[in-house]
């Protein structure tokens, strides 16, 4: 941690309000434009949320939602041509104007990532051990240490006989042990924050329970935040703290997993948690949602969500819904919430 | 059972492993042994993880994958690879696959698509009218308008690519449909589009259903009757009900208890 002071260490606290955790991230009024065949398509629009230190926050959605593109803003690896406006505040730095320099030294150091599937994530002609301590060579730690590191990490995340196995390539771990591979190399460079995009979605299911307990355990152990990216609302059950509900690259719902999950306010929030069958009782399949998620490229006036919303008015075509609070610390944007 | 079965497999053997490996018997076979049979108005799932064999099942029924032993029966009959089989075998087992975008040609439109399967089978090719008419019928059996019939899988969304991949099963009239993980790429929302579509044809044409998937809580809400297979065995074959209520083995039990539900957490 100490490597990375000069680039993490704590802007002048701004008065917060005390019962609130701490946010280490706070992302205001995000928007993210890319170019398109016909013309700049707005894939992220303006989205607020903020990720607290020891907290997983969890980003739901489909495809189109967004959710991609706003943790690839956080990392900084947008594709280039990508337009940004707003403001990521990291420790009272602005990441959105932040030089690129200044970024990159950030990158695996302050924030880290976790990808979707490890096997494209991991370079296949390089041993493990070299990977997961890539980012420990480059701060310029010597072999030695850098192996001993490593070893530790490998053992912490769950790799079994690390001292063998450091020095194997990505083709001789399983998927599982792939993934733990991968999230011994965001915690190679001791984040503060780490973006986990789908991180279990290519996993099968009795592997997929391991990671998301490894993933809890490191939340609880070093305190370090999370910004889980998933469409699966059972994975967001088990895990995040907060969820932030984003659809066609707009804010939903924000609140408590347990809460929004439970007792959605949103009616699209109430559409996914239905859809999701269960195993342990049986649920007749779900009335389906009309149509497909919006596109950003094609969204729709007023609230995106409406051609789908059985509860939709003439308002909610012509009126982009505001966020706003409908209980302690739930916000909504819907003309016509549930009643909380 | 076997005497009412449409398809039957039993003792099936597939090894991707060369002759002389597996005459030494170290390598273990992709699918070892396995049998079970389905009957006509069925909804049979195999479940399991990635490498239990349930795929190459799948794929040896519909005929895509060769198998060393055993045997696969259609209505009695001993059926092997697809191109070794009689024409109206080929039609009567359609498969329905993972990827919809990746399962159709980005080049034909919707519609070449469909008559495709009809100049391939023109034993079920509409007679006594226009092909264009029974498109569009089709098209509406799967919810799509008629609108999309021009269209390219790539103007498509997921969902709807995945109904015109099922409409173009259902244009051959089969008996038999094998879904491979069918509704997995698929978004939530859409996911109970696609289940609700083949519950309903099920009840409507009285097909029967191979449903190849990993996820549990899908099977739960389709199928009649769950087959779980690990490392190419099949560790029990029990109802739906009695496999998520009365679990037998300890592997399913394992299966279950990983599984993640939404209530509980």
């Amino acid at each position: 941690m100490s490597r990375s002071s000069e680039v993490t260490d704590p802007a002048p606290a701004e008065p917060r309000p005390p019962e609130e955790p701490a946010p280490l991230l706070r992302v205001e009024h995000l928007s993210i434009d890319l170019p398109g065949p016909a013309g700049p398509v707005r894939v992220v629009d303006d989205v607020s949320f903020t990720v607290a230190a020891g907290r997983t926050t969890g980003l739901i959605g489909e495809s189109g939602s967004g959710k991609t593109m706003t943790a690839t803003a956080i990392i900084g690896l947008l594709p280039v041509g990508a337009a940004v406006s707003g403001r990521m505040l990291w420790h009272g730095a602005d990441l959105v104007t932040m030089a690129e320099q200044d970024r990159r030294r950030l990158r695996g150091r302050g924030i880290a990532m976790i990808f979707q599937d490890p096997q494209a994530a991991l370079d296949p002609t390089q041993t493990i051990g070299r990977q997961v301590g890539e980012i420990l060579r480059r701060g310029g730690m010597p072999a030695k240490e850098v192996r001993q590191t490593v070893i530790d990490l490998l053992d912490r995340v769950g790799v079994p006989d690390p001292e063998t196995r450091h020095a194997q390539y990505p083709h001789q771990y399983s998927g599982g042990l792939r993934q733990r591979a991968m999230v011994a190399t965001a915690l190679a460079g001791s984040p503060q924050l780490i973006l986990a995009d789908e991180p279990t979605t290519a996993l099968d299911v009795t592997v997929q329970a391991r990671i998301l307990a490894l993933l809890r355990r490191i939340r609880d152990e070093e305190a370090m935040a999370m910004l889980l990216v998933s469409h699966d609302l059972r994975v967001m059950a088990h895990v995040a703290d907060e969820v932030v509900v984003m659809y066609a690259g707009r804010i939903c719902e924000v609140g408590s997993g347990r809460e929004v999950l439970n007792s959605p306010a949103h009616p699209y929030t109430r559409a996914l948690v239905v859809s999701v069958p269960a195993v342990r009782s049986k649920t007749a399949i779900a009335e389906p949602l009309p149509g497909s998620p919006a596109s950003p490229a094609e969204r729709p006036s007023g609230c995106p969500f409406h051609p789908r919303c059985a509860k939709a008015q003439d308002r909610c075509r012509s009126d982009v819904p505001q966020m706003r609070q409908v209980a302690a610390g739930r916000q909504v944007a819907c003309h016509f919430p549930e009643e909380m | 059972m076997s005497a009412s079965a449409l398809i039957e497999v039993s003792d099936l053997v597939v090894s991707f492993h060369t002759r002389r490996e597996r005459r030494r018997g170290t390598q273990p076979n992709a699918v070892d042994g396995v049998s079970f049979a389905l009957r006509p108005d069925e909804t049979l799932a195999i479940v399991g993880e990635s490498g239990s064999g349930k795929t190459t099942v799948a794929r040896c029924v519909v005929g895509l994958q060769a198998h060393q032993e055993g045997a696969v029966l259609f209505d009695g009959a001993s059926v092997g690879p697809v191109a070794k089989r009689p024409p109206a075998t080929r039609r009567a087992i359609q498969m329905v696959f993972q990827d919809p975008a990746a399962s159709l040609n980005p080049r034909m439109t919707v519609r070449s698509i469909i008559a495709e399967t009809w100049r391939t089978h023109p034993s079920a090719a509409p007679d006594g009218r226009s092909w264009d008419a029974a498109i569009d019928e089709l098209l509406a059996d799967v919810g799509l308008d008629a609108g999309v019939a021009t269209r390219r899988a790539t103007a498509l969304s997921g969902g709807q690519c995945q109904r015109v991949s099922i409409a173009r099963a259902l244009a051959l009239r089969p008996r038999l449909l094998v879904c491979d993980e069918a509704v997995s790429a698929l978004d939530v929302s859409v996911q109970s589009q696609i289940l609700r579509l083949l519950a309903g044809l099920r009840a409507a044409r009285g097909l029967a259903i191979l449903f190849i998937t990993h996820d549990l809580g899908v099977v739960r809400q389709i199928a009649d009757r769950v087959a779980v297979m690990h490392q190419g065995r099949l560790v029990e074959t029990a109802t739906a009900d009695d496999l998520f209520e009365r679990p037998d083995h300890p592997y399913t039990r394992k299966l279950l208890d990983a599984a993640l539900d939404l209530e509980g957490a």
